[in-house]
């Protein structure tokens, strides 16, 4: 809808609303597995050996194939932040965590939530990635995290 | 053998939120006529081409602004090209037309950059800002800049000793450094302590640590050797120009894919301070380090025979989208060795009475960003620092820096995805 919300100077304001169809193209093998199998799924490398979580179908190092690898779900917290703001769409209780969290065997960081008192995350800290699996209806995977970390308790 | 360029001018509009007095064309009209104002000799016919800078369309639903403002500015057919570089767009843009002059293609470019942030609500200029991150894992996680710059800092503090007390002197400083400039919107007098006491937007970064968002416009005109001696008595050289690039997501960053320095597989020494075991320690870039800076500095400095760059540079206008990004930069950038940067903030190293004023400016969170127009407005400053006549442009001479010979400019775009570095010298 477009109406005049000003007259001097002449302001329009107006309305554009997009609905979009993209493809998660190879990366689909994440969510899927993540939210039908349980798993959480990197890619490797044969020739350079290297592992990458968030994947790569494609090695950016050789630009070889990866093969898809499940991984280990125990990692180490190397950067964190405490949000006190969102995005509108988001919805989250505030303030939640967010954390680069390298899970073993990996040579990349995977970014996620953290769960729990926000006092309690350290660097170094050890997590458990657990996986929500969304209800029947929810939009999962892009805008909404359907992995988390748990702290292990020390 | 390519050509020498210069910097024959400029212009700068008011950075404000709302700019509800001009629509785009209008706004960048407005530093463009001030740029031909103060160069008596340069003629609309003198310009060869033009290159535009703008980083979304999304804000003002107009899909070609490039053109819009070309052709109500009176400059059709000329050739013209849109660079679009996330936040390093306005560097980036100055870097690409350096070239067409340096091969000989053009003689004179008119470089404008703009941003109207104002025309949606925040919360949705920050989402299409947020839009240009990884839109599949981190995008979905943190949702907007400051969360990822939040965690950079975070790990930076972690690793390097740094705290928030450093971070905040340079709030500080490009708040009071904007007080004397009429262009800038975001100029107060604020002490560390209000710093520390505002509100946390994502740990550890609180509301003074960002830059705003507003609208604005500014330009840069820029000439070959033969031009410049027409049309000015005073050319500033750009003596060296670089641009680095790093991955989309700061995670990816520690595999070091992004980072195959053209040098091999180590990354450059740019400082002669810096000692390449402490660089060996860290898998830099990692987190915490702009990579991308590095190497585009490295390709400046070279260019520009600067082998020493906090004693070589007098001044320096850097992309503080963040307080954080500004303090990263100092090192990336070669000012400071990797990992010493506290030490020489708690100095006053950056001030503007310290051994290299960084944003004498105000910088983004004393002018403010309105995304394409920033490095041009950077540039802006610089350049009439190299010229001398800074303060004709602020309210007093507080923010000079006397007798510089040689200035960086810095440009940076969404997490040190690209990066632009440019020595400007007398």
């Amino acid at each position: 809808m477009t109406k005049i919300s000003r007259t001097d100077p002449l302001t329009i304001t107006k309305d554009y609303r997009i609905t979009y169809q993209s493809t998660l193209g190879e990366v689909s093998r994440f969510f899927l597995d993540l939210a039908n199998e349980g798993k959480i799924m990197g890619t490797r490398c044969e020739k350079c050996g290297k592992t990458y979580i968030p994947p790569f179908p494609d090695c950016p190092e050789c630009l070889g194939k990866t093969s898809w690898v499940e991984m280990p779900k125990n990692g180490v917290i190397e950067a964190f932040t405490i949000c006190y703001t969102q995005p509108r769409h988001f919805k989250r209780k505030l303030p939640y965590t967010v954390a680069y969290v390298r899970l073993e065997g990996a040579n990349t960081l995977l970014p996620g939530i953290v769960d729990g008192d926000p006092s309690k995350v350290e660097q170094g800290s050890k997590v458990e990635l657990k996986i929500r699996v969304p209800e029947r209806g929810t939009r999962w995977g892009v805008y909404e995290a359907d992995y988390y970390f748990e702290l292990i308790e020390r | 053998m390519s050509k020498r360029v210069a910097i024959v001018g400029g212009g700068l509009g008011k950075f404000d939120k709302p700019r509800e007095d001009k629509r785009v064309r209008e706004l960048v009209a407005e530093p463009v006529k001030m740029a031909f104002d103060l160069m008596p000799n340069l003629s609309k016919d003198d310009i060869d081409m033009g290159v535009a800078s703008y980083f979304a369309t999304h804000f003002d639903q107009e899909h070609n602004p490039a053109s819009s403002c070309w052709d109500y500015m009176g400059f059709t057919p000329k050739p013209l090209l849109h660079i679009e570089g996330g936040g390093a767009t306005g560097c980036l843009a100055i870097w690409a037309a350096w070239h067409y002059i340096k091969a000989g293609l053009a003689d004179v470019m008119l470089v404008y950059g703009f941003e109207t942030q104002s025309t949606v609500d925040s919360s949705l200029a920050n989402e299409f800002i947020a839009a240009a991150s990884d839109t599949d894992f981190d995008y979905s996680l943190g949702g907007f800049y400051t969360g990822y710059y939040a965690l950079m800092c975070a790990r930076h503090y972690h690793l390097y000793k740094t705290n928030p007390v450093h971070t905040a002197m340079i709030a500080v400083k490009n708040k009071r450094n904007a007080l004397n400039k009429p262009f800038a919107e975001f100029g107060a007098n604020i002490t560390v302590e209000d710093v520390l006491k505002s509100r946390t937007i994502a740990s550890p970064l609180k509301i003074f640590d960002c830059c705003m968002l507003t609208d604005g416009a500014a330009c840069i005109i820029l000439a070959s050797e033969e031009k410049a001696k027409k049309l000015t008595d005073s050319p500033i050289w750009i003596s060296g120009g670089g641009m680095g690039t790093d991955a989309m997501r700061p995670g990816d960053r520690p595999i070091g894919a992004a980072a195959a320095w053209q040098t091999g597989a180590k990354a450059p020494i740019i400082n002669p301070e810096e000692d390449s075991s402490a660089l060996a320690k860290v898998s830099y870039p990692d987190v915490q380090s702009f990579g991308a800076c590095r190497e585009a500095a490295r390709q400046a400095y070279r260019l520009a025979n600067i082998t020493n760059p906090l004693k070589q540079i007098q001044l320096a206008e850097l992309h503080d989208a963040y307080t954080s990004s500004e303090m990263q930069t100092y090192e990336d950038i070669g000012f400071i060795p990797h990992g010493k940067t506290g030490k020489w903030i708690e100095e006053g190293g950056p001030f503007v009475d310290g051994e290299l004023p960084c944003n004498p400016s105000g910088g983004l969170i004393g002018v403010g960003h309105p995304v394409g127009a920033t490095g041009i407005m950077s540039t802006f400053f610089a350049y009439h620092q190299l010229l001398g006549d800074e303060p004709k442009f602020c309210t007093n001479s507080s923010t000079e820096v006397q007798g510089a010979q040689r200035a960086a400019v810095h440009s940076h775009a969404g997490t040190g995805t690209y990066i632009v570095v440019l020595v400007l010298e007398k």
